[in-house]
């Protein structure tokens, strides 16, 4: 036995891993192995968190060093900037009023919309940006899973994706752009419908749109409301280009989704019960 | 002693990789550290070193994605575990010899990985994810020198 342990140590031990990984491979998602990953994600999550922060601190700090050596430059340019300021405030009060307005319209959308919880983005997956990212908003703050999950990016509002992993303080959404995840989608303009997959990276493939679909690039995507998770109307991306499936059956597309989760800072948590 | 350090570098290896390297991400690629610390361990410490950090370095990623617990750990066992064999074979102080070894190591863990996540779960392997490993494979190969002047300080002695 300790001959063979000697020689072959390396080798037995490599089997015995490789055996433990597939076990935990073909085990169910069940609580023994959800603790396996609690346990390592409690030691990781702080450090996520303060790194965050400190990601944060250093882009502070790097603009205060950059604007301490324009000084000289800036207070030339604010001079000028003032006679120029006093002009826009006219304007300003213009623009105050119309933001009034648009505070009383949103007011009146906000009275059918769900209720929704800012979260910032602490981290995403170690392999790929583009499968699924952590917030900072958890059990605690009354985040469960299946939450809607949507963010502001180049002036719109675009779906990110659903929670799917909820910890006291923190949960795991699941991007619109992994491979795992399939929603329903309809066709602004024409109403078709269809159903976009994640391709894990900044695209999304959509099937099942029927033959005579009016589909063209340039159409924008929403989410149809029919799968159960996602409210209708919540903008998915823009289709980029259609095609023929293979299958002659359908046709398909692919898509620019309307939010780069490469880019994400801040995210807004929908809940599931409405107002 | 050296056991704490590398447990160390698995931590910062990954909060670096989920927070900081989302911003070097090209076509959803990042630098792995965990997987160069485990390819450059196994060649200055053998395989049996190499594939147990392997294993709980993969471990440790396979916890922070989501998906399958356990495909991460199978591929940094057996890439550590192949590192290993070429213990007191490659002249470690060259950093382009580490450089090609660590590009060449991570794209056949890349392919190892999907081809292990299109085995067991519903996954399909798409051109672009052959780019991400390429691209992958690209920034570890640029930190590798780097990552292997540290993992000599914690193991000065090639014992």
């Amino acid at each position: 036995m300790s001959y063979w342990w000697i020689k072959y140590k390396e080798s037995i031990v490599l089997i015995f891993l490789v055996v433990f990984c597939l076990t935990l491979i073909g085990s169910p998602f069940n609580q023994q192995v959800q603790s396996v990953r609690n346990f390592f994600y409690y030691l990781l999550a702080p450090s996520q968190k303060i790194s965050f922060e400190m990601l944060q601190d250093n882009s502070r700090l790097t603009k205060n060093i950059i604007s301490l050596v324009n000084l000289r430059e800036e207070n030339l340019n604010l001079q000028e900037e003032n006679y120029r300021l006093k002009s826009q405030i006219q304007q300003s009060r213009e623009a105050l009023t119309e933001n009034e307005r648009l505070k009383a319209l949103l007011a009146y959308k906000n009275e059918s919309a769900y209720y929704g919880q800012l979260a910032r983005v602490i981290g995403s997956e170690p392999e790929n940006c583009y499968t699924s990212i952590w917030v900072n908003k958890g059990r605690e703050d009354n985040v469960i899973q299946n939450m809607v999950v949507l963010a502001y990016q180049r002036g719109s509002i675009g779906l990110v994706g659903r929670v799917v992993e909820v910890q006291p303080r923190s949960a795991r959404i699941l991007l619109i752009t992994d491979q795992e995840s399939e929603l329903r989608v309809i066709n602004e303009r024409t109403r078709y419908e269809s159903v976009a997959k994640g391709e894990n990276n900044f695209s999304l493939r959509l099937r099942y749109f029927l033959n005579e679909a009016d589909i063209k690039p340039g159409d924008i995507l929403v989410t149809s409301g029919k799968g159960g998770i996602f409210p209708s109307g919540l903008k998915v991306g823009i289709l980029t280009d259609t095609f023929q499936e293979e299958d002659k059956l359908f046709k398909g597309g692919i898509a620019i989704p309307e939010i780069n989760p490469g880019l994400l800072e801040e995210v807004l948590i929908l809940n599931t019960i409405k107002k | 002693m050296p056991v704490i350090y590398i447990f160390l570098s698995f931590i910062v290896s990954l909060v670096l990789e989920t927070t900081l390297f989302n911003r070097l991400s090209v076509y959803g690629a990042k630098p792995d550290f965990v997987l160069v610390l485990v390819v450059l361990i196994g060649v200055r410490k053998g395989s049996m070193s190499g594939q147990l950090y392997g294993f709980i370095g993969g471990l440790m990623q396979d916890s922070l994605s989501y998906g399958v617990l356990g495909v991460q750990a199978m591929v940094k066992t057996i890439t550590g575990f192949g590192s290993g064999f070429l213990q007191n074979k490659l002249e470690e102080n060259s950093p382009f010899l580490i450089m090609i070894l660590v590009f060449i190591v991570t794209i056949a863990s890349g392919f190892l990985g999907a081809l292990a996540r299109a085995f067991f779960t519903s996954y399909t392997f798409l051109s672009h994810e052959a780019i991400r490993i390429v691209v992958s494979a690209g920034y570890n190969s640029l930190f590798a020198p780097f990552i292997a002047l540290m993992v000599k300080k914690i193991y000065p002695a090639n014992t």
